[in-house]
């Protein structure tokens, strides 16, 4: 018994250590890559281990595609989701814990019909209603596109973390004197400040992985392109720079990687506080 | 103004916090869905609003259904769907047990577990595409060198190697979600039940099977509908790895809807099959939900 | 400072009643408890008393003026709350300057008004700690200091101790009165522990389901319990009830407890003949005397008292169904009674007795409304 005690930290720690292994070795060697010369990818054996890391790598794909523009767009679109998603979300997940409300199963219906919606079908509707409104070739035809994705789950994991908020809270709040809406203000939000941290990271991640929606309304315009459509771009038919690719992807990754670092610690607890549900 | 700090409006205030969202739900929803329903019967290339729509037909849907193509995308769909959902799965739940346990660093390891769920799609494809080049991946190196194989594997033209490395992509993105679901899980089962089992001399296994399952089956079951339902909506990884090829042999239901309305301005068709996906899509989910639902009551 | 008043008050949630024809009246200072079981609706008209719940009939009154459809915020009440309900991410002073600055105080008037609180409470070490980290009964320090630097016309209380250990409570209890005393401030204070509504309350207000069953002191409470709810509910332990007949024979009215008589007030000899329920708490049996003999089924000791349960005869006993408070009171056997003693005997069980129920302390109640019976 004593022995299998000394012995099961290590077997835990070491099949950590094994799985972190093999699940981040393709962002270990994204970052490998991108610090190569072109040449060197074409040598066999491959290398594991850095070696002269080329710094120009980035500055070349700076100068060969409009790395930056892309980089804008995206982050546009992200902020825009953001805060359209996180106002509209955090007031309906309060009415829906907060309020009997006759139409509040509807709001759960649209969580789920949501979680069901194939993008590929959306886009259609939404090409012809943005065709109408001339809102094709606009970022916002890609915001209002993810926000539909976005609210209805952000709604459910803010729902499911405002429960966890004692209601007196609320009520003392509103019997010294403050407003309803000041209350959601001055108690709620700052109370659930993890809450909506795992909510905005999840927003956050999902905007910035979109593909779709700026594949179908921006595709034509250049100068609207996304990360990630400008990443696709960039693998080509026959002859690709995994290099260029790598360092590309690499700089998309960052912001996300350290959002999500920043974050991470919330997202436990927030879907936590949701899958109870 | 209304006071809705008064007793008497208070419930007022609540219908007002929920419009933005029901408003805005049904444009960008309810609307659409019923447009797609509609142009879905429609004989259309280019569908609009308003005056100069198409009558009403059903030939999109006997296309569908006469054509090989919507079979065979629907066999693609599934198969994808049992192997990355059922791999995922096992492998996420694998993690999330992992990292229950008490050790040190253990938030730290989490963190890294679950890194690739932050990834952009497209980024995770091409890394991958890299790592599965034909000629210099070190996917093939690896497999090369430790003598799994003796040629190098055309990932992007041989049709299964094509479908494994698309489920390769899914599996590494698809796990960590599962992973943060299960932990949460894991977390919220009482100590006391694991406590009660030692009591009564359960072993670590009879207690991973008579404590842990029964606990986690519902949790399990959602994050099977819900994976599922992601790789039978996921377009973006399919799409930059394979563009649905080669010869079909990784074209979901949801590229094969993209292409008909993108590519081959179809539109009409391209709403019957995203139709016939929401169909299937809400049929999973009910079942399942509503499966595993009982299994614990 | 101020009165309330309840004027046929009634709260519904659709077709279901939650609270019916409340009608209560409460003078300026008075300490007032509104006790019952749970899902008796005491916390429900103290909520709408605040202004939480809205009041679907009728009418609440505070300092005269009608509030019925005022927001808390502007009723000019105070509440604690069973769970204290501190806001966690501002320190003991924010918590207890809140209500003043959202009253538009200048800050130098707010500070001063919370040291000045603090300093009654002996908070004063901790005002810059947030709540997280204080203890459970710091915590309901502050929750009154939140209420009292408000100085308001009435301070509402929901079970502000029953988060606390036993010891704590009792000493916080008093506290609690003395602070009302001295401040004077109106008060309404709910709990379902009758001793604390005894020893606190100027009024109790005894209610089940919705409906208030009595209003009065804790000794008019104890000595004339209007029905036998009220009776069953006052008193700890609560009080002993059988069955049995009136009966007149050559001029004497009484009962029978086994086979022996017990003597009862004349007034009921025009009642003679019928059944009724016959009360009497477990302090007023007299030991060793009397027509009464029974044998001990258990003895209780709690050093100088002791807790005797003897049987009640077969066709006497009630239902504790009929009187409805079997949550609070869970301990009460239908099978048997208690008395409460304190005496040098050493009593053992399976010992007979003799006991004596005094006429003057037999309450009784109609068999049907169980109402009590003059």
């Amino acid at each position: 018994m004593a022995k299998r005690k000394n012995l099961k930290p290590w077997g835990v720690g070491a099949t950590v250590i094994a799985i972190c292994g093999v699940v981040l070795f393709p962002i270990y060697w994204m970052i490998l890559t991108s610090l190569s010369k072109s040449t060197e990818l074409r040598s066999y054996p491959p290398r594991f281990l850095p070696h002269d890391p080329q710094w120009g790598t980035f500055s070349e794909l700076l100068a060969a595609h409009p790395f930056d523009v892309w980089f804008m767009n995206s982050l546009k679109i992200a902020i825009a989701v953001l805060v359209l998603s996180l106002t509209i979300s955090v007031l309906a997940a309060y009415a829906l814990s907060r309020f009997r409300l006759k139409g509040g199963q509807s709001m759960g219906l649209f969580i789920l019909t949501a979680k069901m919606l194939p993008g590929t079908l959306i886009i259609i509707p939404f090409f012809v209603i943005f065709r109408q409104m001339g809102l094709i070739g606009s970022l916002w035809s890609v915001v209002i596109a993810q926000a539909t994705m976005i609210i209805p789950f952000a709604t459910w994991m803010l729902k499911g973390y405002f429960d966890t908020i004692p209601v007196e809270l609320e009520q003392a709040a509103i019997v010294d004197g403050c407003s309803p809406i000041g209350t959601i203000f001055r108690i709620v939000l700052p109370v659930s400040a993890p809450g909506l941290a795992a909510t905005s990271l999840y927003c956050f991640v999902l905007s910035w992985s979109d593909f779709l929606f700026a594949r179908t309304f921006v595709v034509t315009s250049e100068s609207l392109w996304t990360l990630n459509l400008g990443i696709s771009s960039l693998k080509g038919e026959w002859i690709t720079d995994w290099n260029i690719v790598m360092a590309a992807s690499l700089m998309a990754s960052l912001p996300i990687i350290a959002v999500f670092l920043f974050l991470e610690r919330y997202m436990v607890g927030g879907l936590a506080a949701g899958s109870e549900k | 103004m209304i006071d809705f700090s008064s007793p008497r409006h208070r419930h007022k205030l609540g219908y007002l916090l929920i419009a933005p969202a029901l408003i805005m739900m049904a444009l960008i929803i309810v609307y659409p869905i019923l447009l797609s329903v509609d142009i879905s019967f429609q004989d259309v290339k280019i569908a609009r609003i308003g005056s100069d729509r198409k009558p009403f037909s059903i030939e999109n849907y006997e296309w569908l259904f006469t054509s090989g193509e919507f079979y065979n995308s629907l066999w693609v769909t599934v198969r994808l769907l049992l192997f990355v959902g059922g791999t995922a799965l096992i492998f996420g739940f694998a993690c999330a047990l992992l990292l229950n346990e008490k050790f040190k660093g253990r938030s730290f390891a989490r963190l890294l577990v679950i890194l690739p769920w932050a990834v952009p799609e497209v980024v995770a494809v091409v890394i991958w595409a890299w790592m599965l080049d034909s000629s210099f991946g070190v996917f093939n190196w690896i497999l090369l060198t430790t003598g799994m194989i003796s040629e190098p594997i055309a990932f992007a033209s041989d049709p299964t190697s094509a479908f494994f490395s698309v489920c390769l992509v899914m599996i590494w993105k698809g796990y960590p979600f599962i992973c943060i679901m299960l932990l949460a899980g894991l977390q919220s089962i009482p100590e006391e039940q694991y406590q009660a089992a030692s009591v009564d001399g359960a072993n670590v296994f009879q207690r991973f099977w008579h404590v842990t399952i029964p606990n986690m089956l519902p949790v399990l079951g959602v994050c099977f509908v819900m994976t599922a339902l992601w790789v039978f909506r996921d377009f973006a990884i399919i799409f930059v790895l394979t563009e649905g090829g080669p010869v079909g042999s990784t074209k979901s239901l949801a590229i094969m809807t993209f292409e008909q309305s993108f590519q081959f301005f179809r539109m009409g068709r391209a709403a019957a099959v995203g139709v016939i996906t929401l169909i299937l899509c809400a049929i999973l989910s009910r079942a399942l939900v509503s499966r595993f639902a009982k299994s614990v009551a | 400072m101020a009165t309330i008043e309840f004027n046929q008050v009634g709260k519904s949630y659709g077709s279901v009643e939650a609270i019916s024809d409340f009608n209560l009246s409460i003078e300026d200072g008075e300490f007032c408890v509104f006790v019952g079981p749970s899902g008796c609706g005491k916390s429900t008209a103290l909520k709408m008393l605040a202004g939480l719940e809205e009041t679907t009939k009728g009418n609440i009154l505070i300092g005269g003026k009608d509030v019925t459809d005022l927001g808390p915020g502007k009723r000019d009440i105070a509440m604690v709350f069973q769970n204290y309900a501190l806001y966690p991410h501002y320190s003991v002073r924010k918590n207890m300057g809140f209500g003043l600055k959202m009253r538009g105080y200048p800050a130098s008037e707010i500070n001063a008004r919370v040291e000045e609180a603090a300093k009654i409470l002996e908070l004063t070490p901790y005002l810059d700690r947030r709540p997280k980290a204080l203890s459970g009964g710091q915590r309901q320090r502050v929750a009154l200091g939140r209420a009292i630097v408000r100085e308001p016309a009435a301070f509402l209380m929901d079970e502000p101790l029953s988060n606390l250990d036993a010891k704590l409570r009792v000493h916080t209890r008093s506290e609690i009165v003395k602070l009302q005393r001295r401040l004077g401030v109106t008060s309404v204070y709910v709990t379902h522990d009758q001793v604390e509504a005894l020893t606190m309350a100027d009024k109790i207000v005894v209610m089940k389901l919705g409906v208030i069953q009595q209003v009065g002191s804790a000794d008019e409470l104890f000595e004339n319990p209007r029905n036998l709810f009220v009776a069953g509910f006052i008193g700890s332990p609560g009080m002993n009830f059988f069955r049995g007949t009136i009966q007149n024979a050559e001029g004497r009215v009484f009962t029978t407890f086994g086979g022996a008589e017990v003597p009862l007030s004349d007034t009921l000899a025009s009642r003679a003949g019928g059944d009724a329920i016959f009360g009497i708490r477990p302090e007023h049996i007299v030991m060793g005397k009397g027509k009464v003999e029974t044998g001990l089924s258990l003895v209780e000791s709690l050093g100088t008292e002791k807790i005797l349960h003897f049987q009640i005869p077969a066709g006497q006993t009630i239902d504790n169904s009929e009187i409805e408070n079997d949550e609070e009171d869970d301990d009460r056997d239908a099978q048997s009674m208690r008395a409460r003693i304190i005496d040098d005997h050493k009593y053992q069980n399976g010992e007979t007795v003799k006991m004596d129920f005094p006429r003057s302390k037999i309450h009784v109640f109609d068999i049907e409304t169980h109402e009590a019976i003059k």
